[in-house]
């Protein structure tokens, strides 16, 4: 539950703390530099790094590379045979990847990209003139990715999440590292109508909160792929038993190596976890190969939910996921963004919640337990949920196997509803759901008793207005 | 002891158009009517104790159908509170929807040709929750273009960031 220590240090503000609005722009503490000398560097129009079509070509090539090789080797067996043939297949390995760097230089030859008038422009004239604009007000989020290529040359690529428009993200790669960083900063600045909130979390340095240990992904990643592995050793030596069929143990090696796949993904992606706060917002910093930077706002956090798979228990693990707002569909490269937190303790998963929820406090909220009469519907459940609130949110405990606490911030619940059946009807219990946008996080309290439910409903009614006009007040 | 889906204090629920039960029973009455349609429909040579068994079940079918309708449209009920809205419905499965005014994004109204010839319509609210499903049906054509006036002016005034 405790923070660590020096944290915040001295002299910055806590997370929670919006930057005071008496303090002008530009003699904040930690602002380093004019926002007007930061935009100016970045209003002549310019190319991204020469490099960069080598580096988006390099997949490519390293492919093209793997495949010649045995090609080569096998033309040379039948040299005589078909040198026709050969000389055909070397043709398109070369002349195909150079129609795509020609390609690729095009684009990065006559792709420029410049900010004027609060709006990020970029152009490409080539044959044709196509020219894109994006109000600076509009930007919902910059992160910047390291893929392993661009980290040899200390490059990174710019990601853009534009509001409404277009799902897709605008990107641009590469820039030199510190470039990528200036050019965050540049495009979060405020610009009229903007966030001022935004501009100062651009140029703060963040204060580390959390950063996970290495044993622990990999425990924690092993842990949640040991038990498939084990149920199909099981599976294939009872079948080896049953049948006498001793090529089925082939099959091991091969899902083992499936599972390998997926858990090489999760341990890839969360390496190197660093999560920080600056005021207003989480910075997360993660990968092995491929690095990335994201920030997530603390105002567009919809609901949180802590929890902790069966096979975590042993070793007290768990994991923070949220709802964002404006995620749009879950796809996966959205995925990313739902995981506030890995793995790790409670206390650093509680230390999380903390930062931005500071006076929630988890550990003494109220919890009320269905009645006894709920184990007529849902015997074995039933006694493991419970739900409590306070003025800032509604928690939710549940699960036997797969534990979570569900936290609906209450100035975010977008409606609630009350839902019975004829038979839970008949015991007087029902369920009480607090609805949020899309995202991991469902808040769901089952079989409470009917007249608390409502109680609680016209409860979370009242707080919610509350918390809402607090927060338009502010 | 409270009722968990009685209405708020000093508001009690607004029904739908009667209508309501009209349109079901029209959209209704060909499935649940089927066996009359088999036994007349087709002139086969079953025992005519079938034929019977079949027009009880006709009989009896439309009239848990009509039951069900009747008690449906009933159990239908909404309030417009100063600050949100609440739907109820469900006889068997009892539903309430509590949605703040200024959480509703979308206030949608629409009605198919047969509930255009009855001359109702549905009111369905959207807030940023993709689960909140708060639903009106069967209202008054007048009454539901005022509500939805209603509801889209209090929404924007009220409209709070996500």
């Amino acid at each position: 539950m405790n923070p660590p220590q020096n944290y915040p240090p001295p002299g910055y503000p806590s997370a929670n703390q919006f930057p005071p609005p008496n303090i002008p722009y530009g003699q904040y503490p930690y602002m380093t530099e004019d926002p007007e000398q930061i935009r100016a560097r970045w209003q002549l129009p310019r190319r991204t790094h020469p490099l960069s079509p080598l580096i988006k070509l390099a997949p490519l090539l390293i492919a093209i590379v793997l495949l010649l090789v045995p090609n080569i080797n096998a033309s040379n067996s039948t040299t005589s045979a078909s040198p026709g043939l050969t000389f055909l297949s070397l043709l398109s390995f070369f002349i195909a990847p150079l129609v795509i760097a020609l390609g690729g230089f095009i684009t990065w030859r006559f792709r420029k990209f410049w900010i004027e008038n609060g709006e990020l422009k970029i152009s490409t004239i080539f044959i044709s003139k196509d020219t894109k604009h994006v109000k600076l007000s509009r930007i919902q989020a910059v992160d910047i990715t390291e893929p392993l290529t661009a980290r040899l040359f200390s490059l990174a690529a710019v990601r853009i999440t534009v509001a409404g428009s277009s799902r897709s993200k605008i990107v641009l790669a590469y820039l030199r590292n510190d470039e990528a960083h200036d050019l965050r900063t540049a495009l979060l600045l405020p610009s009229p109508g903007s966030d001022p909130m935004a501009s100062i979390i651009a140029q703060m340095p963040e204060v580390p909160l959390i950063a996970i240990k290495g044993g622990e992904l990999v425990g924690s990643t092993l842990s949640r792929i040991a038990p498939y592995f084990a149920l199909l050793t099981l599976i294939v030596i009872v079948v080896i038993a049953s049948t006498g069929v001793i090529e089925v143990f082939a099959f091991l090696p091969f899902s083992l190596f499936y599972v390998a796949v997926l858990a090489s993904k999760q341990y890839t992606t969360w390496s190197n976890f660093k999560l920080g706060t600056v005021p207003g917002a989480f910075r997360l910093a993660h990968g092995l190969l491929t690095l990335n930077h994201e920030t997530i706002m603390f105002n567009r956090i919809q609901a949180i939910r802590v929890e902790q798979p069966l096979v975590w228990r042993p070793f007290g693990w768990y994991r923070v996921k949220v709802n964002v707002a404006g995620l749009g569909d879950l796809k996966s490269q959205n995925m990313m963004q739902t995981v506030l937190f890995p793995v790790g303790s409670l206390s650093q998963a509680f230390a999380a919640i903390h930062a931005f929820l500071p006076e929630l406090d988890l550990e003494n909220v109220d919890m009320i337990y269905p009645p006894s009469r709920a184990a007529w519907r849902a015997p074995w459940w039933s006694s493991a949920t419970s739900v409590g609130s306070s003025p800032e949110a509604v928690v939710v405990r549940r699960g036997r196997i797969k534990r979570q606490i569900d936290i609906m911030r209450m100035e975010k619940v977008q409606s609630v509803r009350i839902t019975c059946g004829p038979w839970e009807r008949l015991l007087g219990i029902g369920s009480l759901a607090l609805d949020s946008t899309p995202g991991p996080v469902k808040c769901i309290a089952r079989w409470r008793d009917l007249s608390e439910a409502r109680l609680l409903t016209e409860h979370v009614a009242i707080m919610a207005r509350q918390a809402r006009m607090q927060k338009n007040a502010q | 002891m409270v009722d968990a889906f009685g209405s708020p204090i000093d508001r009690p629920w607004r029904g739908v158009s009667p209508r309501l039960k009209t349109l079901r029973v029209i959209r209704l009455a060909p499935v649940v009517t089927l066996p009359w349609w088999l036994v007349s429909a087709l002139d086969w040579n079953a025992s005519p104790i079938l034929r019977i068994t079949l027009l009880l079940l006709g009989f009896v079918a439309f009239g848990i159908t009509f039951y069900l309708i009747v008690q449906n449209y009933k159990s239908w009920g909404f309030v417009e509170r100063d600050e949100d809205l609440w739907v109820m419905h469900g006889r068997f499965f009892k539903k309430l929807v509590v949605v703040p005014y200024g959480r509703m994004q979308v206030v949608d109204l629409n009605a198919g040709p047969l509930e255009r010839a009855l001359g109702i319509a549905k009111v369905k609210l959207h807030t940023a929750a993709a689960t909140t499903d708060a639903l009106i049906v069967g209202l008054e054509n007048a009454e539901a273009s005022k509500l939805r006036d209603r509801l889209t002016a209090l929404g924007e005034a009220m409209a709070a960031g996500l």
